[in-house]
């Protein structure tokens, strides 16, 4: 499977249109690491979520290479590509929650999803709800929540089944700074405990607070895709 | 507070409206499908108690060649009869009784009195009858006579009713047919309807697989629904057809088995929930194949 030491995700020479329009991604060269924590920054509009939804294999690039955990993603079956999803917890700016859902099913479905025996995972799913500060709203359905509450329930989906690539798109855009500062602690406590982050973001505030490295989207071209060997990008 | 649930919910939620009209489009055809199975089955059950009846009686015709010879004809038709087939019950008719039997041919008018008029014999036997050695002995002994135990009655009666059942086959495969293709347009319509929910899956690592089988399940418990609010419809007009006169074997009454039949329609209500599943997990399989491709 995956080859140990191998980045986690590796893009190479990507292009990405949609349709018949212009390169939104042009020549983007990118190495995350194994346990490095990344920002990805830009002006709106630069590519920053396109090229998430790369990395989370959402779309597939127009040109270019994507290796994910080691694997070449476009020589995979279907399948496959569902075992390589579920090791990438992705946090979207409209959280796409299930409405119909309560806040805990929402939050353990990746792991039914996997197929996990449910009474196995109850009281992680409950440890965690408790953690982001759901506890009391986890019989909650998503349009009764409020924004913040959203945005953590959607953290907490893809978190529970501790994923290996954790990607957060502009996760701090609708929150205020200090559920924002919270947020950032649950990234950087995930990487600590091994999981790659790449966060896109335009609040440079955010940045200030971690030591990260950081990359720069721009008219489609990315600058500091490529990282030193001996520089992991983890969090300090 | 409610602990969090015992039960997990239902990945696709129910949609009420289109639950509804769906169930009732599913219902109507497995009403349809249970009656056209009860009256085949009902068809068949009667064509076989009648010829049962029938060839349990049959008629000698003697052709009398005078009126003055019938006495003595008809008796050496009856010895013949009594050695042949000692155990069954002859009736001779009368004159009288056998002029009224063609009557319908002859038309109203007073027959003449020197007309022969041919004689014959009943005989309520439960064996079959030896036709050939009956023939052979009655032509040996110069008897003209015409033997019929309605077996071209009966082979009419049973080759109409095998087609009546054919048809009733028919019907009931015509509308599993249709049950397929409504099955399969509401899983493309649900697909589509839960296109956000199927994202949030995928990205979170559903198979295909996983996807189709909630089509499947909704698809088959739905199709148990209607099928058994169908069945149960049909049986309800069937009984109430049954209620009043129409007793006795070949009566209304006498065509229903309801052993038979129960077992039938759960095995019919049984084939519409796997037909409508199948449809389902087949066409959400192809779809989501398809979108991905042009993805
Ligand atoms: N689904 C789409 N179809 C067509 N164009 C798109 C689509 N998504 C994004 N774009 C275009 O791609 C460019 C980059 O968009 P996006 O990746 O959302 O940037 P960012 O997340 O940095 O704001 C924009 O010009 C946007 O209009
Ligand atoms: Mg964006």
């Amino acid at each position: 499977m995956t080859s140990t030491g191998a980045p986690t995700l590796d893009l190479q020479r990507i292009g990405l249109r949609y349709g018949r329009g212009p390169e939104v991604l042009c020549d983007v060269d990118l190495t995350l690491p194994q346990g490095s924590f990344t920002f990805l920054t830009g002006a709106s509009g630069a590519g920053k979520s396109s090229l998430l939804k790369l990395a989370y294999l959402s779309l597939k690039p127009s040109r270019g290479l994507i290796h994910l955990f080691g694997q070449d993603v476009s020589t995979l079956k279907s399948s496959e590509l569902q075992v390589l999803r579920r090791r990438v917890g992705v946090v979207l700016q409209d959280f796409r929650l299930i409405d119909h859902l309560s806040v805990w099913e929402n939050v353990a479905l990746p792991l039914r999803v996997a197929g996990r025996t449910r009474s196995d995972y109850i009281p992680d799913v409950n440890e965690l709800l408790n953690w982001v500060g759901l506890g009391h709203r986890r019989n909650a359905l998503p349009p009764t929540l409020s924004g913040g509450e959203k945005q953590r329930c959607a953290i907490a989906r893809a978190v529970i089944a501790k994923p290996d690539l954790l990607i957060a798109d502009e996760p701090t855009g609708n929150v205020d700074p200090e559920i924002g500062a919270r947020l950032l602690r649950l990234f950087a406590e995930m990487n600590r405990m091994g999981a790659t982050v790449l966060i896109a973001t335009h609040d440079l505030g955010l940045i200030e607070n971690v030591s990260a490295r950081t990359i720069h989207l721009q008219d489609g071209r990315l600058s500091g895709g490529r990282v030193p060997a001996n520089k992991s990008g983890r969090t300090t | 507070m409610i602990e969090p649930l015992a039960t997990q919910q239902p990945l696709l939620p129910s949609r009420p409206e289109q639950g509804r009209a769906l169930l009732v489009v599913l219902t109507v055809m497995a009403f349809l499908a249970a009656l056209a199975l009860m009256f085949a089955n009902g068809a068949d059950r009667l064509s076989d108690r009648w010829t049962a009846q029938l060839t349990q009686s049959s008629t000698v015709q003697l052709l009398i060649s005078s009126e003055a010879q019938r006495e003595t004809q008809t008796i050496a038709t009856r010895d013949i009869l009594r050695a042949a087939i000692p155990e069954a019950r002859l009736t001779l008719l009368s004159r009288e009784q056998s002029a009224a039997l063609i009557q319908p041919w002859l038309g109203d008018g007073t027959l003449p009195p020197d007309l022969p008029i041919p004689g014959v014999i009943r005989i309520d036997s439960e064996i079959k009858l030896p036709i050939e050695t009956l023939e052979r002995q009655f032509s040996e002994a110069s008897l003209k006579t015409v033997i019929d135990d309605h077996s071209r009655f009966s082979g009419q009666l049973k080759q109409t009713v095998g087609r009546l059942v054919l048809l009733g086959i028919g019907l009931v495969a015509l509308i599993g047919l249709a049950a397929t293709a409504v099955s399969m347009f509401a899983t493309r319509a649900g697909l589509a309807a839960q296109r956000d929910i199927i994202h949030v899956l995928v990205q979170a690592g559903a198979t295909d697989g996983f996807i189709a089988w909630l089509f499947v399940g909704q698809a088959a418990r739905r199709g148990l629904v209607g099928a058994a609010l169908g069945a149960g419809f049909a049986v309800f007009v069937w009984i109430f057809i049954s209620v009043g006169p129409g007793q006795g074997s070949v009566g209304w009454r006498g065509i229903m088995d309801g052993f038979t039949d129960g077992v039938a329609l759960i095995l019919l209500c049984t084939a519409f929930a796997v037909i409508c599943a199948i449809a389902a997990g087949w066409s959400s399989l192809r779809q989501l194949r398809d979108e991905r491709r042009r993805a």
